[in-house]
């Protein structure tokens, strides 16, 4: 499975991942599912809405924002493809945390945010038997492409 | 018969299908049947202990469960229940930084020192110095003399 995202969209997660440092920031990928790759177009940005003092190491979105986020793709005709969020001063690497909460299908991308600048973004997957994230394609596409 | 509306991240496991129509008396009955009728989607909502996994938020005409009467909610026909998951994760704790004991041990001495010194000589100024330096190396979270010790 590979997730193609156009380089727009790589750098509004960037943006975010740099808007909320030293906080984590967090939302959703939205696009359509082709075969084995996914192309996201467009992001949910959503609220991190874990406790103040933990925000340094962990996000949470909401049931509520992603009852509103599964209808906003509906009427967008997209699908929610994955969750992306940042590592603030960490790699782009999912942690035991991560795969806990993780569900299957969505793709994860994960960028590290050191000292304020976005420096790498990987996308990971939960396996099927929630035992481990594993790494995936994460294709740019240049904007003429895409 | 009540519709069961299924999230992205799980219509893999339901025959790829958005919504199902099913006949239950309550959302534990729901689950069940639900369950039953799609057996891949057990592992995404329960765990090992047959408890729903934490992620999982179930909601029936928009409203949580959880403000309601649980998995006993009872449902009627009409009633559209809704499965959605909750997102979370973040950095593993930050590694814990090691401390230099040697370090630690040559620049408390020097402070103890330096300290008897301005008592016995009566000199204000090396106070005042001690306490500039000690404050300079709290700013800078690093041993306050550890240039005099990277120096011996």
């Amino acid at each position: 499975m590979t997730l193609c995202l156009p380089q727009s969209v790589l750098q509004r997660i960037w943006d975010d991942g740099q808007a909320h440092y030293p906080e984590e920031g967090a939302g959703l990928i939205l696009g359509h599912l082709q075969g084995d790759v996914r192309h996201g177009s467009s992001l949910l940005r959503l609220a991190n809405s874990f406790e103040v003092t933990a925000r340094g190491r962990r996000y949470r979105l909401a049931a509520d924002d992603m009852l509103r986020a599964e209808a906003e793709a509906d009427r967008l005709g997209l699908d929610i493809l994955g969750v992306y969020h940042s590592h603030p001063d960490h790699p782009p690497r999912p942690s035991e945390f991560d795969r806990d909460w993780a569900l299957p299908f969505y793709s994860y991308v994960i960028t590290s945010v050191r000292a304020g600048r976005a420096v790498e973004s990987r996308c990971w997957r939960l396996t099927e038997d929630r035992a481990e994230m594993v790494q995936e394609p994460l294709e740019i596409l240049p904007e003429e492409a895409s | 018969m009540i519709t069961v509306r299924i999230p992205s991240a799980l219509r893999p496991y339901a025959d790829g299908q958005k919504e199902v129509t099913l006949d239950a008396v309550s959302v534990d009955h729901a689950l069940e049947v639900l369950t039953e009728r799609f057996p891949a989607l057990n592992p995404h909502l329960y765990d090992e202990t047959e408890t729903l996994r934490q992620y999982v938020n179930l909601f029936v005409n928009e409203q949580d469960v959880r403000s309601l009467q649980g998995g006993a909610t009872p449902l009627t026909a009409g009633d559209r229940m809704m499965i959605v998951p909750s997102i979370a994760g973040g950095v593993d704790a930050a590694p814990l930084q090691s401390v230099d004991h040697a370090t630690r041990r040559v620049s408390q001495a020097i402070i103890i020192v330096l300290l008897l010194a301005a008592y016995v000589l009566n000199v204000i100024w090396l106070l005042a110095a001690v306490a500039a330096t000690l404050t300079i190396g709290a700013l800078a979270s690093r041993p306050s003399f550890r240039p005099i010790y990277g120096g011996l």
